[in-house]
């Protein structure tokens, strides 16, 4: 039996930060921002989208400590119990130079109103700590989750891409995540306790263990479970979404690993989407692109592969590729584990097989087979955060241009992303070369029912999915049909 | 005394960083929701109506007061004075009495300890609706003869003759999408209550004075006894020009009935339900030309949707018609401007301020006669283009404009011809993928039409250590004013940069201001800063001049000193000597924009000061499989004059071009049918974000390019026009979208060229008409 314990501490700039006044759905930014003066960390949306929030999280990783930018906004207070918090009045404490990240933007005009620009500071000086100097297409990955209205982004690319050649300060460099201190301190905040809280009617919980996770949910079968909080924090801001009882994954002792071994590649729940797809792409290359459109770096770091699936909308990007590499979950409870395939896992609009009081406690991948090739491609208005309007992932053996163990499934396409099945199996065996065009779109509009919303019309859906498979096609029979995003401008 | 031509300046003209940028990027730059509240201070929200379009007669507050944490709720009786925050006209209640007219408009103000509980109880407002029949889009007012304000036209020569007997023929359809300005810094206000009823008001305003007054009517209260302040906002683009009254004056009013501090902060979905945006315009048009594409002959109407309520919607309108010859000579023209009401929230001011509307409407216009003539855009933008000794169709001169140089400069430095060679053979062997290129320019008129605007004061202070504080009546929403205005008083003082800070703007201060639009802002309060500095230093001149017996003519003040003869001494020692000897160290500076003539709804005249120019040179791809696209470079010459700040210049635009580009490519505000707004947060409406700024991008300033105007220092007006450079994106997703066509043909895609609009263009140029 664990003790428990309902003060939230983190640390902050050395010195551990105690709240004891809090509830549930307090999130990060309004305690920063009203209690503790950190007014630099702006709100610019309360839902993920700007970046304007954003500040660094720091947790023991591999024996360091690793700090990656979040959304403060959406960031549950309790989440970071535990945690070392970097803002940006932490870059510079009084009396010290200016960060690198600082100077650069200064020195490359990077700010004009400047309400953007803490959050900017914070996303880049994540980037800064790691190792390597970032190139362009790491800067524009790492910015993807801020928005800036003022400057057109030209100047705070530059700042990006020079930040490494200035001097570095004794604050927050590129060691600053192997300092034993900074571990030793983050340790020292773990005294092995459990967070609860129970505040008017409402209960917050962090189990440590999976026994003691199970024994929340038998005992509250209605608990809301949190991973990342990317879509919980969302509903609790905007549509005062305020659960009974949250019941937090992220301190659960085991389910934070990934384990591959010569079959599978198992994803624990509380693995992070960022964590998920460097492994997935490890194994998948063609998932990088997808991966790093998912969202931004801030959402990719807090929000869970398994959030993604068992929020389960019907454009979450991960659903689409999951179900054509035919992964499958364990669905835990006090009653045990039952292991389902993904396929059929969703029965409706935002319904699935998960009974009360289970929780996904690991997703399993298989490891590609020799020959096999996969595509996955989003369709949204802006290449970076951006919901899809459809996806598609497509995944098959090809050998001597014949395609055999089909998958093919869309998001975006009816009230839960599926496998176009008829379709599958209408293309096993098929000659690349023969894959016909109209066919493929009759075999569509039989399978696919898309709604019109205000991301796009039905007909657009229909006629975009038709494209993303034709590229596909195209591209596995060797004629790239070229992408826009690959292009360079004419000289 | 006119400013020279040419210059020898030493602290303007040089690219200084921004004012603030040291406490941007430390996160202390204090912005209105920053500044620590005092204790007991309260927190407001807006409860806003559901309905498009409704009666009410009673609201029933019961579940709203019964919410935790609030301590009271505001309805339209509480406003003593005037329920009003409409700056023309007075037909914006604060609170919506019996009618609303529009979904989003606020019918109570709910007041509680904390931000959260004040917004979570307005959710719980309750009211007898009687939905009410909405007229929702522009066709539909149009049919239903749905005018918020009288047409207008402008005309010269006789277009109808002209088109009779033009050799070529054109009729065209054209719809432009709205924008949501999408400051960072969403509305926001705090009050503080003063004494003797009096109120003392925080806002994140572009208009200070406006707010004052609308305060004190709703308040029952003099000018004198409001006091509203702004140090800087989180980004503005004309949303925080008549928008910023509605949140200020509810804030007063709730400090007043409570008598406590009050905050309202709209959250960012409240911000954009409730909050006026661009004007969405459709645009009909007949023209002729001769069968090398010059325009002869052009009649076009522009149908735009104002909202609920006037606001801005005149001037927008105006500037709209007054810019619908872009760069472009018209030899007979007749522009009919609808203003249509629709219950929809009240269109505003963003930054270009219906000029971009109506110089896209041209630039289409030009489009469709070169595709169908078969000949290259650009060439037949080229063939219309003024020449020096032409007049507007409001008979306004643009020999100072320098269009031709500056687009000629930009084909030739951005290589149009190669590029459209190779571009061309590009797309005949890529089946998928296609390139598109255009080039644009940006003709855009400097100065408020309403001709009273153009003007602005200053107080100046030098502080016996040598510091100096100056009050002017301009905002800094982080277009650099500041910086700006820091510049040329430390240019006319011969004193460092860092001696001046500029004080927040303050209705207190500097009485009677003009919004901080219409790119106006260094222009006026520029020059009243350098006039208030300029009256100081002559002031400190005769002083120098009697103290060491020398003419005023052998006195300089340069790098902090002052040299007297062969005297030298350092400013501070000057002043410091100065102030002992009783000499004023405080002074104030007036400007008023000379030589403007111009009758409002008048359309002929000299409604502008001059003009500020630009051409830009855009290179796209698209996916014809899916209708995506990207902006693979921008090449971009752009004229402001002898910039005051090259590095602020180029931040203008290149965040304007951005902006620009947003408009016309991703921005896109959808309505449901019950007239809700369905894209009311950055999860659906999707602004540019890092990637979409091409790597391949050449911004550059015209060189040697004094205005010819006397303006400060021979600079231009540098906010809005750059927008407008957004329009070659645009073109140049038309321009592959041709790509696909078989035959001469118009492109027929909107604006926003989303990618759904894009595919469809696609698929008609395909089939053959
Ligand atoms: C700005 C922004 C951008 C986004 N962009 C994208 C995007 O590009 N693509 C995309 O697909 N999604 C996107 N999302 C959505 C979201 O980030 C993802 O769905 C994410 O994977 C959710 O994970 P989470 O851990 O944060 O989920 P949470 O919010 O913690 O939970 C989501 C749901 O899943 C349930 N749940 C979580 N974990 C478990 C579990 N182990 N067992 C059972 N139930 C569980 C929760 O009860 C809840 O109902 C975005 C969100 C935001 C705010
Ligand atoms: S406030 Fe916009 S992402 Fe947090
Ligand atoms: S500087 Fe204003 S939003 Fe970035």
């Amino acid at each position: 039996m664990t003790h428990n314990r309902s003060t939230v501490r983190f640390l902050l700039d050395g010195k551990v930060v105690e709240i004891q006044q809090w509830m549930p759905t307090t999130m990060l930014l309004p305690v920063l921002r009203e209690q503790l003066g950190r007014t630099g960390c702006k709100e610019g949306c309360a839902e993920g989208d700007c970046g304007a929030c954003t500040v660094l999280v720091g947790r023991e990783h591999h024996g360091q400590v690793r700090y990656q930018s979040v959304n403060a906004c959406i960031r549950p207070l309790a989440l970071v119990d535990g945690c070392e918090v970097v803002t940006v009045e932490s870059l510079a404490p009084a009396g010290m130079p200016l960060h690198p990240v600082q100077q650069a933007l200064i020195q490359h005009h990077a700010s004009q109103c400047g309400f953007c620009t803490p959050g900017i500071a914070m996303s880049l000086a994540g980037r800064y700590l790691e190792a390597g100097r970032p190139d362009r297409p790491q800067v524009l990955s790492c910015l993807s989750g801020n928005l800036c209205r003022c400057t057109g982004y030209r100047p705070i690319v530059d700042a990006a891409l020079a930040m490494d050649d200035y001097p570095p300060t004794s604050h927050w460099n590129k060691l600053s995540g192997c300092e034993p201190s900074k571990l030793a301190a983050i340790r020292a905040l773990d005294d092995g306790t459990t967070l609860v809280q129970e505040s008017a009617g409402h209960i917050f919980v962090a189990p440590r263990t999976q026994a003691e996770l199970s024994g929340w949910l038998a005992n509250h079968p209605d608990a809301t479970l949190v991973g990342g909080a990317t879509d919980i924090g969302v509903a609790i801001n905007k549509a005062f979404f305020a659960p009974r009882i949250l019941i937090a994954l992220l301190r659960v002792q085991g389910l934070g690993e990934i384990s591959t071994d010569a079959e599978t590649i198992n994803i624990g729940a509380s693995v992070s989407v960022a964590d998920a797809f460097t492994e997935l792409t490890t194994h998948y290359p063609e998932l990088a692109e997808l991966g790093d459109r998912f969202a931004s770096p801030p959402i990719r770091h807090a929000g869970t592969l398994a959030g993604n699936l068992a929020n389960g909308s019907p454009v979450g990007d991960a659903l689409p590729v999951l179900l054509a590499l035919d992964a499958e979950l364990s669905l835990v409870s006090v009653q045990g584990v039952r292991r389902i395939a993904l396929h059929g896992f969703y029965t409706g609009y935002r319904q699935n097989l998960l009974r009360a009081g289970e929780y996904l406690s690991a997703i399993h991948i298989p490891c590609p087979r020799p020959g096999q090739r996969i595509a996955a491609y989003k369709l949204a208005r802006r290449y970076d955060q951006d919901i899809s309007a459809v996806s598609i992932a497509f995944s098959a053996s090809v050998q001597d241009g014949c395609l055999s163990q089909v998958r093919l499934a869309f998001g975006g396409m009816a009230a839960c992303a599926k496998r176009v099945s008829e379709l599958e199996v209408a293309l096993e065996g098929a000659s690349l070369e023969r894959v016909c065009a109209a066919g493929i779109d009759t075999w569509l509009g039989q399978a696919l029912s898309p709604q019109s919303d205000h991301r796009a019309s039905a007909d657009y859906r229909m006629a975009a999915a038709s494209g993303l498979l034709r590229r596909a096609l195209q591209e596995w029979q060797g004629n790239d049909a070229g992408r826009i995003h690959h292009l360079e401008a004419t000289s | 005394m006119n400013a020279p031509l040419s210059r020898t300046n030493t602290c303007v003209g040089q690219a200084i960083q921004h004012e603030s940028a040291h406490l941007h990027v430390t996160g202390h730059a204090h912005y209105t929701a920053d500044v620590p509240l005092p204790a007991g201070a309260l927190h407001a929200a807006i409860a806003y109506s559901p309905h498009a379009h409704a009666r009410f007669s009673t609201i029933d507050c019961t579940d709203m007061l019964a919410a935790p944490e609030v301590v009271g709720v505001l309805t339209a009786r509480d406003i003593p004075g005037q329920n009003n925050y409409g700056g023309i006209r007075p037909d914006d209640p604060l609170l919506a009495e019996t009618l609303v007219e529009y979904a989003g408009q606020p019918v109570c103000l709910v007041v509680a300890d904390s931000h959260l509980a004040a917004r979570r109880a307005a959710r719980k407002l309750s009211a007898n609706w009687q939905p009410l029949a909405a007229i929702l889009d522009i066709d539909s007012a149009l049919a239903a003869d749905s005018f918020l304000l009288p047409t207008e036209t402008l005309v010269r020569g006789d277009a109808d003759a002209a088109l009779a007997i033009a050799p070529r023929h054109f009729s065209g359809q054209f719809e432009m999408g709205g924008q949501e300005h999408f400051y960072l810094e969403g509305q926001v206000a705090v009050a503080i209550p003063d004494d003797d009823k009096g109120v003392c008001i925080r806002s994140s305003t572009q208009h200070p004075s406006e707010i004052q007054h609308i305060v004190a009517h709703a308040l029952c209260l003099s000018a004198s006894q409001v006091t509203v302040q702004c140090r800087r906002m989180g980004g503005a683009f004309g949303g925080k020009e008549s928008q910023a009254a509605l949140v200020a004056t509810l804030a007063a009013l709730a400090a007043r009935h409570f008598g406590r501090t009050v905050s309202l902060r709209l959250d960012r979905d409240d911000d954009m339900l409730i909050t006026g945006k661009r004007h969405d315009f459709r645009v009909r048009y007949q023209a002729g030309t001769d069968a090398a594409g010059h325009l002869l002959a052009l009649d076009i109407e522009l149908a735009s949707r104002c909202g609920y309520s006037a606001d801005l919607s005149g001037p927008v309108n105006d500037r709209a018609m007054l810019h619908i010859d872009n760069a472009y000579w018209l030899p007979a023209v007749r522009v009919t401007s609808h203003r249509l009401k629709t219950h929809t929230v009240s269109n505003t001011a963003f930054r270009g301020f219906g000029g971009p509307q109506g110089m896209l409407a041209i630039e289409a216009v030009l489009d469709d006669i070169a595709r169908q003539l078969g000949i290259d855009p650009w060439t037949v933008r080229r063939r219309n283009l003024y020449q020096p000794h032409q007049h507007t169709p409001y008979g306004m001169s643009v020999e100072g404009a320098p269009l031709a140089r500056l687009v000629d400069t930009l084909a030739e430095d951005g290589r149009y011809a190669d590029k459209r060679r190779a571009i061309d053979a590009f797309n005949a062997a890529s089946p998928y993928v296609k390139r598109g290129l255009a080039l644009t320019p940006v003709k855009f008129g400097i100065s408020f039409t309403a001709t009273h605007y153009n003007q602005a004061g200053a107080l100046l202070h030098i502080y016996t250590d040598g510091s100096v504080l100056i009050h002017h009546g301009g905002t800094e929403m982080g277009q650099g004013l500041f910086t700006k205005i820091a510049q040329i008083v430390a240019e006319e003082l011969g004193i460092h940069i860092d001696r001046v800070r500029v004080s927040a703007t303050d209705t207190a201060k500097v009485p009677n201001t003009s919004a901080t639009a219409a790119s106006s802002g260094s222009d006026l309060n520029g020059q009243a800063a350098a006039a208030a500095a300029k009256c100081l230093r002559s002031r400190l001149e005769a002083f120098a001049a009697t103290r060491f017996g020398v003419s005023t003519d052998d006195i300089r003040f340069a790098n902090d000193d002052v040299f007297a003869g062969a005297h030298v001494l350092s400013f501070e020692e000057l002043v410091k000597a100065a102030y002992f000897a009783r000499i004023q160290l405080f002074a104030t500076g007036y400007y008023a924009t000379p030589d403007l003539a111009y009758e409002k709804g008048s359309f002929q005249g000299r409604p502008f000061y001059y003009f500020a120019c630009g051409a830009a040179l855009a290179e796209v791809a698209v996916d014809t499989l899916t209708g995506e696209m990207r902006t693979l470079s921008l090449d971009v010459l752009h004229d402001a004059g002898h910039s005051l700040n090259p590095a602020l210049d180029i931040g203008q635009i290149e965040g304007g071009l951005m902006q620009g580009l947003g408009w016309l490519t991703m921005e896109q505000l959808v309505w449901k049918n019950d007239g809700t707004l369905a894209t009311h947060a950055p999860s659906t409406y999707k602004i540019p974000s890092a990637r979409d700024w091409p790597e391949a991008s050449r911004i550059r300033l015209l060189q040697h390019a004094p205005n010819q105007a006397d303006t400060i220092h021979r600079s231009k007006a540098i906010g809005e026009p750059p927008f407008m450079l957004g329009m070659a994106v645009f073109f140049a997703v038309r321009d592959a979208v041709a790509a696909c066509a078989s035959e001469h043909c118009s492109v027929s895609l909107n604006a926003p060229a989303t990618e759904e609009a894009i595919l469809v263009a696609v698929q008609k140029a395909r089939t053959p008409q």
